[in-house]
């Protein structure tokens, strides 16, 4: 492998990185707020996730060919592609969000309440801390499916390293598929085992417990 | 001796099923009231009408002379010691930081918090520099409920509401923590309601002891007098306890 | 009876038992183009009294090569350029009379007939907006040299990467764009044209979205494209199956140029209409006769 196509590799591999990390960041700050509205009222909630589920279904091309003609959202490159990416993060960070918050014992929430925490008090000190593992398993999952979904960005000129992989298909140039797939792949990898350490020190007994 | 908790002819609706069917009830300061009923007699809603847990449909709450109905009630709450039979210890927070939760939410300075759990903490028996920085999954039963309890009255709560908070735990522990309950609670003069099915318990902790059936009250006397009452339920509910026999 | 009658009945007992036992096998390939072509074949065959069985959308160019071949279709419609590269691998050539004189003369060495050509084709179109076309006087490949410095291009990957893609387009007409080709799915090159994203394309010139999205095909008046003319090819078997056969799919040479394709393509992708239908109608509107009911 030549020195110029490494670092093509590199280079891609690195926009790669910025388009998942962006989107998922994104997703992040729009799905936790919305997961928490879910969990307030019903009336936000089953919309919201039935509005969710369904972008999830929407094929790749079909949302590019609704996004290209809309202003400041659309157009081509790596804005609409991030646009994307956005979308279909949101579901799993919402769904978790939702299980997460839901799924915090009742009694803890009751004394919380019962001890005169605010609303916002409840939230902050024990829903949220407690819901974060949950959370993180959805910002893990949309981080890993991420990494694999944004060769879709290749598709609208937004880079990254399905441009090396539909370079490879067009040209049937097994060497160009693998240059893309393979960073991919060990993107993933990384990802989920970096996402899965925070998890594991979010949930587990932390280490103080032990100090005397 | 002024009245501190006062409920007048409370009713609580839930699914078109009276939990409260008019209950009155009055708790001086300082005093220590048991609430004893069957499972669903309505004892654990009557405690939670009093820090607004629930809102009753009808009748008035009084604290301290105040309405419920017109007060800020997580302002009245943080005056409210509450402890309750899962304990309901924050799991990501340490030993140190549940007891000094309604502290810091008061806006007590550091250094008060620090030496007010300190106390508290030793005051339930646990050593504060063992056990204060520990995570509450690391304790046992026993322990994470004197805990509960140091969380209760850490802030200086003036009135405790307890929903069987020894219920599940072992006879020797939980007599052990009854006597320290007791003593606490005397040494600090602070009013309780205390919810039990376990009349012993009751007649333990209980200046007098009030029994709720169906929704009502059955029975309110001195605890030294409720086991020779003539009432058909204190009856029924002396017998089923053993403790008849005394008589 | 004079023996011309005789030998008359004797052909017409003979075509309707071959009827009777064996209709003529029209395939296509997969997609929609092919299909209607199919289509067409198959209608014109009907109303020349074939009977027919449809096998449309067969999959791709080698699965319909390999059908023929073997017997199992009699007549499908293929392209000279797939044919030449694809199925006869020969080099790439831009001479389309002699494209068809190579593509003919190796059929016919595999018991197949090549012809008649249809009248369009299916060669790629370098694509740009109708204002553009007129406000900047572009008609030709050449004139974008009068855009080079704005004109900003986005293609599909094969196009943007392959020699004989815009690279050799550049050198074979003497300019060069000044911006880089946007490369991103072919599909989407159109939305982004429409949308003004970017300023020209390259996609297929019997696109029904060609019209319907208002865009001109410039051009390719240095030949730079390989041919890709469409034409029905038969297999020795179907003039046992159906004597008239040949002389029906005649009627049919030159019927059709790229304008003509391009709107039959828009009826079914953009108006979603059944491929029978449009059909019939334009048989209909190029007067051939619509088939007989059975």
């Amino acid at each position: 492998m030549n020195r110029a196509f490494a670092l093509e590799i590199a280079r891609l591999s690195g926009e790669h990185v910025v388009l998942v990390a962006v989107s998922v960041a994104l997703a992040a700050l729009i799905a936790i707020p919305l997961g928490i509205a879910c969990t307030r009222r019903e009336a936000i909630g089953r919309p919201a996730l039935r509005i969710v589920d369904a972008i999830q279904t929407i094929p790749s091309l079909a949302l590019f060919g609704f996004l290209i003609p809309l202003p400041f959202v659309g157009g081509i490159g790596a804005k609409t592609a991030i646009v994307a990416l956005v979308l279909y993060a949101l579901l799993p960070i919402l769904r978790t969000t939702v299980t997460g918050i839901r799924g915090v014992d009742s009694v803890v929430r009751e004394v919380g309440v019962a001890m005169g925490m605010t609303p916002r008090q409840l939230l902050v000190e024990v829903e949220l801390p407690l819901a974060a593992p949950s959370i993180l398993v959805g910002i893990r999952i949309a981080t890993v499916t991420g990494i694999g979904l944004a060769t879709i960005a290749a598709l609208i000129g937004g880079g990254g390293l399905g441009t090396l992989i539909f370079r490879g298909v067009a040209m049937v140039d097994a060497r160009l598929l693998l240059a893309g797939s393979l960073p991919a792949a060990l993107l993933a990898l990384i990802a989920d085992f970096g996402i899965s350490r925070v998890e594991r020190r979010l949930s587990a007994p932390p280490s103080r417990d032990t100090r005397v | 001796m002024s009245c501190l908790v006062e409920l007048i002819d409370v009713r609580v609706v839930r699914d078109e099923r009276a939990i409260l069917d008019g209950v009155s009830l009055r708790v001086a300061r300082g005093e220590a009231v048991a609430i004893i009923g069957r499972s669903g007699a309505g004892k654990t809603t009557a405690i939670k009408v009093v820090n607004g847990i629930v809102a009753p449909e009808a009748g008035t709450v009084r604290l301290d002379g105040q309405s419920l109905a017109a007060s800020d009630l997580v302002a009245l709450r943080r005056r409210i010691g509450y402890v309750v039979q899962g304990v309901g210890l924050f799991p990501h927070r340490t030993v140190a930081e549940n007891v000094g939760m309604v502290p810091r939410l008061l806006g007590w300075p550091q250094a008060r918090i620090a030496s007010a759990v300190e106390s508290i903490l030793d005051s339930v028996g646990l050593e504060p520099a063992h056990y204060g920085g520990r995570y509450p999954h690391s304790l046992s039963g026993g322990e994470q409920q004197r805990v509960g309890i140091a969380r209760a009255l850490a802030p200086e709560p003036d009135v405790l509401l307890c929903d069987e908070p020894f219920g599940a735990l072992d006879p020797i522990v939980r007599r052990d923590l009854q006597e320290l309950f007791v003593r606490l609670r005397r040494e600090r003069g602070t009013t309780m309601l205390f919810v039990t099915h376990d009349l012993a318990e009751a007649l333990f902790v209980g200046d007098r002891v009030v029994l709720i059936d169906a929704g009502r009250v059955v029975a309110d006397s001195d605890a030294r007098e409720f086991t020779s009452l003539a009432d058909p339920i204190v009856r029924r509910f002396v017998d089923a306890s053993g403790l008849g026999g005394e008589q | 009876m004079s023996r011309a009658g005789v030998a008359v009945i004797l052909g017409f007992v003979v075509a309707a038992c071959a009827r009777e036992t064996r209709p003529v096998v029209v395939g296509s390939k997969n997609f929609t183009e092919s299909v209607l072509l199919g289509e067409l074949v198959a209608q014109t065959l009907e109303s020349a009294g074939c009977s027919t069985e449809r096998r449309l959308n067969l999959g791709g160019t080698l699965v319909c090569d390999k059908a023929i071949e073997s017997g199992a279709v009699d007549v499908y419609v293929e392209y000279s350029g797939t044919a030449l590269t694809a199925i006869l691998a020969r080099p790439v050539s831009s001479d389309s009379k002699r494209v068809t004189a190579i593509v003919r003369e190796a059929y016919a060495a595999r018991g197949l007939a090549w012809g008649p050509a249809l009248g369009f084709d299916n060669t790629f179109a370098m694509l740009v907006r109708k204002s553009d076309s007129q406000r900047l006087h572009l008609a030709t490949i050449g004139d974008l040299r009068k855009v080079a410095l704005e004109f900003r291009p986005g293609f599909g990957y094969e196009f943007t990467e392959r020699p004989d893609g815009w690279t050799g387009l550049q050198r074979a007409y003497g300019f060069e764009l000044a911006q880089r080709p946007v490369a991103m799915d072919l599909g989407l090159t159109y939305r982004a044209l429409a949308a003004g994203e970017v300023d020209l394309i390259a996609g297929n010139s019997t696109d029904g979205l060609i019209e319907s999205l208002g865009l001109v095909v410039l051009q390719d008046d240095r030949a730079y494209f390989p041919p890709y003319e469409a034409a029905i090819v038969t297999a020795g078997a179907i003039d046992a199956k159906c004597p008239g056969a040949r002389a029906a799919l005649d009627s049919l040479a030159g019927r059709i140029d790229d304008a003509a394709m391009r709107r039959l393509n828009f009826e079914v992708d953009g108006r979603k209409r059944d491929v029978g239908l449009v059909v019939e109608e334009f048989r209909r509107s190029v007067g051939t006769q619509t088939p007989k009911r059975r």
